[in-house]
This record gives structure tokens, C-alpha cells and sequence, in this order.
């Protein structure tokens, strides 16, 4: 499995995943960046 | 058409990272979500979060990280080409909001435009301005 890795809000982040998922589906996923319904997040 | 409700900044952009996969990042490649944008201007809340608290734009809360993600976007873009946000620019952008806020979220931005800070050529004059009256009070001095 391709290794990605770059800077994700200040800090660095590597995930094993294809390389054509979806940066959405890595962040909400496979780096469990929580979704946020209102503005002051 | 995409809803933009994901959008994310990636290197200082906005973009739609529903549709970008993740090969196209590389290593020194950075991308700032509704949680780290407070954090890249080190404060409690950025600009654009607290003129989105102060003009009161949220319904259902939805759409609306992506709509302050694009509008930071927006606004860093506009500025650095060295001008202000106009109407003209507002009419362009095109997040959804199914609840229809809309005239709250332009007047939002505009208010946030403001907080961010001048375009880049105000801040050039300013510079400007700084470094001659620093070379006249050397003249004086002299």
C-alpha cells in the first residue's frame, strides 16, 4: 500500500492508503479529523 | 457542480478535497481544515470564524466550514492581488446554502475581509512610507 504523507493543520501525517482515495475520505476516515457542523468549529 | 460544504485550504488555496486524491499531495504540501484555521493565525478564532459569530450567518450549520474555508480562500487571493473585495467578487462565489443565508454570508466576508487585514499593496505603502520617514530622521540626524 502507497505511503502518503504531508502537513495536516500544523502537523505532519503519513497514511497507508491507494492513491486515488479521496483526501476527504482520508481526513474523515483514516485520520479521524472529526466533522464540524458549525461555524465556530 | 459540487455542494463545497468540504471545502479545505491547501497551501493557502481553497479547494474541494472531495475531489482531489490524495497522490496529488506531497510531502511539504499543506492543508489547513475548519479545526487548524483558528491555529494558522494563532488566536481563539480567526478573523472570518468571529465575523461569521458577529454577523450571526449560521442556520443549520452545514455548509457552513466550507463556506468560511472558501471565503478565507476568496479574501487571501483578492488581497494578494492587491485590492479590496467588491460585490463583483461576492456574485462569484458559489457555496451552496440550502437554508439561503446568503446576505449574511456576504456581509460576513465583507466584515472578515476587513479583520484580515489590507490588501498586499496597502502594506507595501505603509513599508513604504516607514522606510522613508526612517531615512528623513537619519538625514536629520546627520
Amino acid at each position: 500500500m502507497p505511503k502518503h504523507s504531508f502537513i495536516l493543520n500544523g502537523g505532519r501525517v503519513h497514511v497507508d492508503c491507494p492513491s486515488d482515495v479521496r483526501l476527504l475520505w482520508v481526513l474523515r476516515d483514516l485520520l479521524d479529523v472529526p466533522v464540524r457542523n458549525t461555524a465556530a468549529a | 457542480m459540487v455542494c463545497k460544504a468540504c471545502t479545505c485550504l491547501i497551501n493557502g488555496q481553497a479547494r474541494q478535497i472531495c475531489g482531489i486524491p490524495v497522490r496529488r499531495l506531497g510531502h511539504t504540501d499543506e492543508v489547513i481544515t475548519i479545526e487548524g484555521l483558528a491555529e494558522s493565525v494563532g488566536k481563539e478564532l480567526h478573523p472570518m470564524q468571529q465575523a461569521w459569530l458577529d454577523v450571526d450567518v449560521p442556520q443549520c450549520g452545514y455548509c457552513q466550514p466550507g463556506q468560511i474555508m472558501d471565503a478565507v480562500g476568496l479574501v487571501t487571493e483578492i488581497h494578494a492581488k492587491g485590492r479590496q473585495v467588491t460585490a463583483a467578487d461576492l456574485d462569484l462565489f458559489r457555496n451552496e446554502c440550502r437554508c439561503g443565508t446568503y446576505p449574511r454570508i456576504r456581509e460576513a466576508i465583507l466584515q472578515g475581509a476587513q479583520a484580515m487585514g489590507k490588501p498586499a499593496h496597502h502594506r507595501h505603502d505603509k513599508k513604504r512610507r516607514r522606510r522613508k520617514h526612517r531615512r528623513r530622521a537619519a538625514h536629520q540626524h546627520s
